[in-house]
């Protein structure tokens, strides 16, 4: 069992299932789903409410929904939270840029040659079990609470997914391939362009796409700890200044923001490699 | 894996292999580090200094043993709750259908950023920081259990069914051995985010703790001791990791044994032999 697949097993990836059935069924089906999804919702907010109103757990921890719905919707009104939104973004894509650079060329490298992957494969291990954000505290004084910071933070946090996605694709390769290959004494470079590049390429994938997940996580979170500008440090000091409601509006947005670029990812991906996507989803 | 079958020269081989890189760049940084007079790249050898007056007469102990109890405890607790629910959730379709945008957006939020209200509500002792870990970690192991349960072939649901097999019985035997190598490949995902969320917490606000050490040694700008408590920190999730593996094994072993269970594995596995 490869580190990746260790990590990261295929079928963590949400299972998008959907029941078959004749139309009419499924659209009459659909509204009892969205009728017993609002119920859920609904309830949600009740047991809320009923919690805030009987003081069981502490105010600050659950403030009226009514006042997050209300901060909710006037951030969405004020120029500095889009800024700060796209902040936040900005930065967790760069990083995510700069992982993908380095990650994918060395992956690549790596998966060729089984001695640099024996070589480096302790590094790895070590490199991906490393909590980043244990950076921070010695980062926020190299570099201060800078955007630029908060990138490089963000860089050493998702070049683990990709490297290793990278590395295991470039390595799994069918053996009938390889032997196919060597049958055929098929060139180096000619191996490169054909065999290992599409094979490694949807696992690259899945690696940007987790990646790119932890990069929002990692930026709001070095956010919230170094109050860098953003999207978390607006968060923290919504908390700081004693206004939970705002607080738990930005982790709505928060929460969306994470949401969108799932989809996004998942879109992408789906449309890149379409011709592979079959085959990949049917993998245990 | 394989490498304790083979004769002890090879083995010897294999190890260099495998721990050159990393002793050569350890070294390194000793050496171009030895006479750096930079404030924050202090010389590797001041870090060791640091880190071994930390264990010896500091905190660093009492710290490391904090930061375990939380993580130990908040993983045990998200898996124990993770895999009820995704047993419940995974074992009655409609209420997955229903219950599945939830899922899906509490996944989404960003767990870092519930610290400063968790801990700003309940205050920054150690319970709060166990509650937070295990809610961070409670989703990869539902989710993961919720697909593993969902995953069990409609022939073996049909068989139990056929038989008559009763619910706890089918539960015990059936349902949670079918769906454990996804509930622990959940709560490795989880372990991950938990040691993230460990170290946010105590960094963010704590009295003790490996995170607290760090940020104690860099806001009085004792730049090796906080180097010394980040390699701390690396050294406990890699140990972390590895101590999941072993329990892993304990767990999977009749499923990495059964032929095929692991193709993917299995055929890396079996070409690397080859190759060698």
């Amino acid at each position: 069992m490869t580190i990746a697949e260790k990590l990261y097993p295929p079928s963590v990836a949400p299972n998008p299932k959907k029941p078959s059935g004749r139309r009419r069924v499924r659209s009459r089906k659909r509204i009892g789903l969205a009728a017993w999804q609002l119920g859920t919702a609904l309830l949600i907010a009740a047991v809320w409410t009923l919690v805030y109103e009987s003081g069981l757990l502490s105010r600050e921890l659950v403030p009226p929904l009514w006042d997050v719905a209300r901060e909710f919707v006037t951030l969405a009104g004020t120029a500095a939270f889009w800024a700060a939104l796209a902040t936040t973004v900005s930065n967790a894509l760069t990083g995510l840029a700069a992982g993908i650079v380095v990650g994918v060329p060395f992956g690549l490298l790596l998966g060729i040659s089984q001695a640099a992957y024996r070589s480096a494969q302790f590094l790895i291990e070590l490199g991906r079990s490393f909590p980043v954000i244990a950076l921070l505290p010695v980062m926020v004084l190299v570099l201060g609470a800078t955007s630029q910071m908060e990138i490089v933070v963000v860089f050493s946090g998702v070049l683990w997914p990709i490297l290793v996605q990278t590395i295991y694709g470039a390595r799994r390769i069918d053996p009938v391939i390889a032997d196919t290959v060597r049958g055929y004494r098929i060139p180096p470079l000619l191996r490169f362009v054909k065999v290992v590049l599409p094979n490694a390429a949807p696992f690259a994938a899945t690696g940007v796409r987790i990646a790119a997940s932890a990069s929002i996580l990692i930026a709001i979170g070095v956010e919230v700890l170094s109050l860098t500008p953003g999207m978390g440090g607006n968060l923290a000091r919504a908390q700081t200044d004693g206004a939970p409601a705002l607080a738990l509006a930005y982790v709505v947005y928060a929460g969306l923001v994470g949401l969108a670029m799932n989809k996004i990812l998942w879109t992408v991906e789906g449309r890149a490699l379409a011709w592979n996507r079959r085959a990949t989803r049917s993998e245990p | 894996m394989t490498t304790l079958l083979l004769p002890p020269a090879r083995l010897l081989l294999r190890l260099l292999e495998r721990l050159w890189l990393v002793a050569v760049l350890a070294a390194g940084w000793w050496f171009v580090s030895a006479d750096s007079t930079s404030v924050y790249f202090p010389a590797l050898s001041a870090i060791w200094d640091a880190l071994v007056s930390g264990i010896t007469s500091g905190t660093i102990r009492t710290d490391v043993t904090y930061s375990l109890t939380n993580i130990v405890l908040g993983l045990v607790l998200a898996t124990i709750v993770g895999t009820a629910l995704g047993i419940l959730i995974g074992e009655l379709e409609r209420l997955r259908q229903v219950l599945d945008p939830f899922l899906q957006f509490v996944r989404s939020v960003p767990q870092s950023a519930l610290i400063p209200i968790v801990i700003g509500a309940l205050g920054i002792g150690q319970a709060p920081k166990i509650y937070m870990i295990a809610f961070a970690c409670v989703w990869p192991v539902l989710l993961n259990t919720i697909d593993g349960v969902r995953a069990i072939a409609p022939e073996v649901r049909d068989m139990a069914k056929a038989y008559q097999i009763p619910h706890s019985l089918r539960l015990r035997r059936m349902v949670l051995p079918a769906a454990m190598p996804q509930i622990m490949a959940g709560v490795r995902v989880s372990l991950a985010v938990g040691v993230v969320v460990m170290v946010v917490s105590e960094i963010f606000s704590a009295t003790v703790g490996i995170g607290h050490f760090i940020n104690t040694a860099g806001s009085v700008f004792d730049i090796s001791a906080a180097w010394a408590g980040t390699l701390v920190v690396g050294a406990l999730g890699y140990l972390l990791s590895l101590a999941f593996i072993v329990v892993e094994k304990a767990m999977l072993g009749w499923y990495f044994k059964s032929a095929g269970a692991s193709s993917g594995g299995a055929t890396t596995r079996t070409r690397g032999k080859a190759t060698k």
